[in-house]
């Protein structure tokens, strides 16, 4: 009989002492994220405001981030993540700001950090120099650049002095070279290139003339090594390819220049190593790729291309040069290709979860 | 009767509980009815599956209540929880259990189903804290050591837990050890 009511109470003095130590949370041994994990990419949801998460393992596969989609400001559109890895801008076409977000490297989370940086009107495109200092914003409809500082620890922006720069009206895309010396800006109406100088401090200076390119020219890309600059040139459906004077920003066109390219060239992107170069053909639904002389800049076709995909609008390179990655124009994925280094045949890969609504931009991490 | 008096009666009583043979070990053809077991519970998590880099070491504590039927066969009712600074996670789980004992010792083996709670502590606008509930499965065993009649050690306990949380599957391990408390009695003593 004793031992049946004291067999109960040494259970509950067991008990709570097990609460009492090791009940609470504990202290986490959680890794931190190394560069053999994959890497994390967002796309940008203008029709619900929101931005929507994914990790990307090595194999190519797409995780949902828990917590995604996040909130984001209004219209949000281009997007760049900073090379530490810890920032994401998002630009905000409608409400003319640029929001910054803390990236959470283990979860993959997103923390808006307020207040948003005003930018001129209509922010449709952005760019930030390789070592993450200054971060470049094209404003389409005011015909402007905006130059931000970018603070390493806190990823906060301010924007330099003399900033926004005035540059064509009606621009639609710019590209900075890896050095970060010289910014070209792509303008559809005038159907040109216009090229700027950057210093240190990102104060941008007209440098030459204008560049004719193709008509509807929409897409610019710089080769990683500054060999070359590619243009595309949506109506005219070519390829415009210049040589790049690293020194002084001059661009020459290479012979044979434009070339040939699929119906409706829309975006550009170039393979980590700069070999390759794909172009998004949104009305012949493909990318094609090019082999690239890396001493004439001359385009070959890769065989087996064009590769097949629906509506093209968005090519983005994996960062650690092993895929390439698409947006279409009504799908709710992310289109996965797997990018042969050595042939520069892509193959379809995984798709990722659907994003629920159209999503207009990618931003992939390192 | 005093306060101290009280105590002492208390404590005493309670080292007869522990000390005192309440009823024969294996050997004999007998097994406690109950076992109760807490203890300390270590907890891969394939947090991998939530968008994490990398899977999450969690710790935190592990409990079960064993009902056993005969010798050799139990019923398991499992929970467990593990923490870390971003992600928690609880199990409740119940299940058959075979046992094999021999002298002071027991090894066994089951297979647990019931529900996952997994929560990542994040805050994202205005909602901090997502949590995700799914089915969970598991299957695993250990091994017991009898100290005393009403107190086994279990030396250890390794479970694969199967989760589905957050829409996705989520391959975990747990490792567990700490000590069983033995009430009330099966089986037949031979006869002398």
């Amino acid at each position: 009989m004793i031992s049946r009511r004291v067999a109960p109470l040494c259970l509950l003095v067991w008990l709570a002492g097990l609460a009492g130590c090791g009940g609470g949370p504990s202290t986490s041994t959680t890794p931190p994220p190394s560069s053999g994990t994959g890497h994390l990419a967002y796309v940008s949801i203008p029709s619900g405001n929101f931005i929507t998460g994914f990790r990307i393992d090595g194999g190519g596969n797409f995780t949902s981030i828990v917590g995604s989609p996040f909130p984001a400001g209004d219209s949000p559109g281009a997007m760049l993540i900073h090379p530490s890895g810890q920032f994401l801008y998002v630009a905000n076409r409608i409400e003319d700001t640029v929001s910054l977000f803390k990236i959470d490297t283990n979860v993959g989370s997103l923390t808006e950090v307020l207040p948003r940086a005003p930018t001129g009107v209509t922010p449709n495109a952005m760019t930030m120099s390789s070592g993450g200092n200054l971060l470049f914003v094209l404003n389409q409809l005011s015909g402007s650049i905006s130059v931000y500082s970018v603070n390493s620890g806190s990823g906060a922006l301010t924007e330099v002095t003399g900033s926004p720069f005035a540059t064509a009206p009606e621009a639609v895309g710019f590209a900075l070279t890896p050095l970060g010396d010289f910014l070209y800006v792509v303008d559809s109406n005038l159907a040109s290139v216009f090229a700027y100088s950057v210093s240190s401090t990102g104060v941008l200076q007209a440098a030459g003339v204008p560049i004719p390119v193709g008509l509807g020219a929409f897409a610019i890309a710089v080769d990683p090594a500054e060999r070359f600059v590619y243009v595309a040139n949506t109506a005219a459906d070519t390829l415009s390819i210049f040589s790049l004077d690293s020194t002084s920003g001059a661009l020459t066109e290479v012979t044979g220049s434009p070339f040939a390219t699929g119906d409706g060239p829309i975006s550009i992107a170039v393979s980590t190593a700069g070999q390759y170069v794909y172009i998004a053909d949104q009305g012949t639904n493909d990318i094609t790729g090019y082999s690239i002389d890396p001493t004439t800049g001359f385009p070959t076709v890769i065989t087996g291309s064009p590769f097949s995909l629906n509506s093209p609008v968005v090519l983005v390179t994996d960062p650690n040069g092993n895929f390439i990655y698409a947006l279409t124009q009504r799908s709710v994925f992310v289109n996965e290709f797997s990018l042969d280094s050595s042939t520069g045949v892509l193959t379809v890969g995984p798709e990722s979860p659907s994003v629920i609504t159209v999503p207009v931009a990618l931003a992939v991490g390192k | 009767m005093t306060i101290e008096s009280a105590v002492i009666r208390k404590t005493f009583l309670l080292l007869i509980i522990i000390l005192a043979p309440g009823f024969a070990v294996a050997q004999n053809g007998v097994a406690p009815r109950w076992e109760v077991f807490g203890g300390y519970s270590y907890l891969r998590l394939d947090s991998k599956s939530f968008g994490f880099a990398n899977e999450a070491n969690l710790n935190g504590w592990n409990a079960a209540a064993t009902f056993n039927l005969k010798l050799k066969w139990s019923v398991t009712l499992d929970l467990s929880g593990q923490y870390g600074s971003q992600v928690r996670t609880l199990n409740y789980m119940i299940g058959p259990q075979y046992n094999w004992r021999r002298d002071k010792s027991k090894f066994f083996v089951h297979g647990l189903i019931g529900k996952a709670q997994d929560r990542v502590d994040i805050t994202v606008g205005t909602t901090t804290g997502f949590q995700g509930v799914g089915r969970a499965f598991a299957g695993g065993g250990g091994y017991d050591w009898y100290w005393r009649p009403r107190i086994t050690f279990r030396v250890v306990q390794a479970d694969y837990i199967n989760g589905n949380s957050f829409g996705k599957t989520q391959n975990n391990i747990r490792i567990s050890t700490g000590v069983v408390f033995n009430f009330g009695e099966i089986g037949h003593h031979p006869k002398l």
